[in-house]
């Protein structure tokens, strides 16, 4: 009780922590897409003479902040360039997810039928296949391309955003407000641009949040597999991968880029909580 | 009620076959497997007795007919690289990963639900936010992350526990470890939060107020009907646990089905890849057709309906 009062008193306020976390989220990932700004060098470029130098944390003599890794190459600069992959990965995958999801669960609501039965048994076949058979299955296919990645988290991103605005719409077919614009001439189109998707932005930008952590951990386990991207390519999962041989004698190449990808998901996923209590109190307590 | 199992199950049978049958064509459409397992400049008439020899040279539609009534013959094909029976692979490497996956599942809900009911009961106390920030913590960390966390502290600094493959009882620690903190972090919120809905509920006073022992209130009248959303997040648990142990494996160098499919997927060797994912969507499918029958028992309002 004493939290719903404290919410509702400063509801306009963003708690500090959680400004804190978008702050630091949007730094990670505006220096990983300028990294070619930041630092404009060429990913293949190896020089042998500077392999395996000390990250500068651990030995003050040392020019490199996060050492180089095996070829040589400054880690520090492959970390931009390896959040930046991730980020374009994920992000463009979230977007194609959220968009066919949306419409689909749209369609799926409206129709209903045979239409809302077809769509809902894809989903059914798509959730008996766990996520990263689906990324093993495409890699194989397609090859260990971005482009497999993004499609990968299309495919099994879709469905639960095509779920949940399919049961908005069923909710809000039958509110007033919408029979009373039909019975005013109103078109379905119309419909389902002027009052149908302002209805549901809110629990879908909390679901586009609580989507994307799985999102960035998805790309990087592929690319951690060896199913996400070609070398001299770059992405977390790539660094940690490689950096594990390494593990030994030489701990933070493997152990960088696993810290990034761990304070990502963290700030995406603490965020998403606040979010979804904030805008959604109905789901509050839920997962 | 009876309708209801008989659908349901008709629905997984359809939904296997469907799984089955889009990655058989997916996996042949996209090029000729007799081109990469033989060596460039191969002549003609060589790949010709390949292609004989591996059945592809049949039409796409009897390829699938054949294969397909092969499932129920015993006869599963055989693998490009192992020259053996699909079946036979899968059998030798199908108990490292069920012994994993069965010990992972029984360690899940042995720490996962007694965590969510102490925080639940002990709502807003320091032993609730301790909890529940490990779990927060243990629910984003990757899991080959903290493998490769652990491998780092217990083989290689401490050398107390080995890094990988199967042995002794010891191989499992840290395996286990790895897969399951993510399922006991989810478990642990869940059973919290759906016990939390449940506890406000005034059957619960009624109990209390009968006289009857505040553990065994929460335990009879509140956790049976906080269970349904556990089970249900269990049977998804178990999808991504699967699709998890491919990752762990990896990492322990684990003889199991997830390696094989792995390395099957980098070699396109498509009977067993296909084969694979079959086997897993099957074990997927019918344990999500458990958890669905199991609410009639749980509930018994479901099962009136």
């Amino acid at each position: 009780m004493m939290q719903r009062n404290k919410r509702r008193n400063g509801r306009s306020g963003i708690p500090p922590m959680i400004l804190f976390l978008i702050i630091t989220f949007f730094i990670i990932v505006g220096a990983g897409l300028l990294a070619p700004v930041i630092a404009p060098v060429d990913l293949a470029e190896t020089d042998l003479t500077k392999r395996l130098i000390k990250p500068s944390f651990l030995d003050p003599l040392s020019p490199y902040l996060m050492g180089t890794d095996n070829l040589g190459r400054d880690v520090a600069v492959r970390l931009l360039y390896a959040i930046r992959e991730t980020v374009l990965i994920s992000f463009s995958g979230m977007m194609i997810a959220t968009a066919l999801g949306t419409a689909l669960g749209i369609i799926s609501g409206l129709s209903g039928g045979y239409v809302d039965m077809a769509i809902s048994f894809f989903t059914d076949v798509r959730l008996s296949v766990p996520t990263t058979f689906i990324g093993i299955i495409l890699a194989c296919i397609l090859g260990a391309k971005p482009t497999t990645t993004v499609l990968v988290i299309t495919i099994t991103g879709w469905s639960s955003f095509c779920r949940l605005v399919r049961s908005q719409i069923i909710q809000l077919k039958k509110a007033a407000f919408i029979e009373a614009s039909r019975s005013m001439g109103a078109g379905g189109l119309r419909i389902v641009f002027e009052h149908i998707l302002i209805n549901i932005a809110s629990p879908l930008i909390v679901q586009i949040t609580m989507e994307l952590s799985g999102f960035i951990l998805l790309e990087s386990t592929l690319s951690f597999l060896g199913l996400g991207i070609e070398p001299p390519g770059t992405s977390l999962g790539v660094m940690v991968s490689s950096g594990r041989d390494y593990m030994l004698t030489h701990w933070w190449l493997a152990m960088i880029p696993s810290v990034v990808i761990v304070v990502m998901i963290l700030q995406i996923s603490l965020v998403g909580d606040w979010l979804r209590d904030r805008l959604d109190p109905k789901l509050k307590n839920r997962s | 009620m009876k309708r209801y199992v008989i659908m349901r199950v008709l629905k997984a049978v359809f939904t296997i076959w469907a799984v089955y049958t889009l990655v058989f064509f997916l996996t042949r459409v996209t090029g000729d497997p007799v081109d990469w397992l033989t060596m460039a400049g191969a002549s003609d008439s060589a790949k010709e007795t390949l292609r004989e020899n591996l059945g592809l040279d049949l039409p796409l539609w009897k390829q699938y007919i054949k294969s397909f009534i092969g499932l129920f013959t015993g006869d599963t094909g055989e693998s490009y690289y192992y020259a053996r029976q699909v079946s036979d692979l899968f059998a030798e490497r199908i108990w490292p990963t069920i012994s994993l996956g069965g010990i992972v599942l029984f360690i899940t809900i042995l720490i996962g639900l007694p965590l969510g009911v102490l925080a639940a009961v002990k709502h807003n106390s320091l032993l609730d936010r301790i909890t529940m920030s490990t779990a927060v913590i243990g629910s984003t960390m990757p899991n080959f992350v903290l493998g490769i966390l652990l491998i780092f502290i217990f083989a290689l600094k401490l050398r107390v526990l080995p890094s990988g493959s199967m042995g002794t009882a010891k191989n499992y620690i840290l395996p286990v470890i790895a897969l399951s903190v993510g399922p006991i972090a989810s478990v642990a919120r869940l059973t919290r939060s759906s016990l939390l809905d449940v506890i406000r509920n005034e059957y619960l006073d009624f109990a209390r107020a009968k006289g009857i022992r505040e553990w065994k209130v929460v335990i009879k009248h509140g956790l049976r009907n906080a269970l349904i959303p556990v089970i249900t997040i269990l049977g998804a648990q178990l999808s991504s646990l699967i699709g998890g142990s491919v990752v762990v494996e990896t990492v322990f160098a684990w003889p199991g089905i997830g390696t094989l499919i792995v390395t099957s997927a980098q070699q396109r060797d498509f009977p067993v890849v296909v084969f694979g994912v079959l086997v897993i969507a099957a074990s997927v499918t019918f344990v999500n057709l458990l958890v669905d029958l199991s609410y009639g028992l749980l509930d018994p309002r479901i099962r009136k309906s």
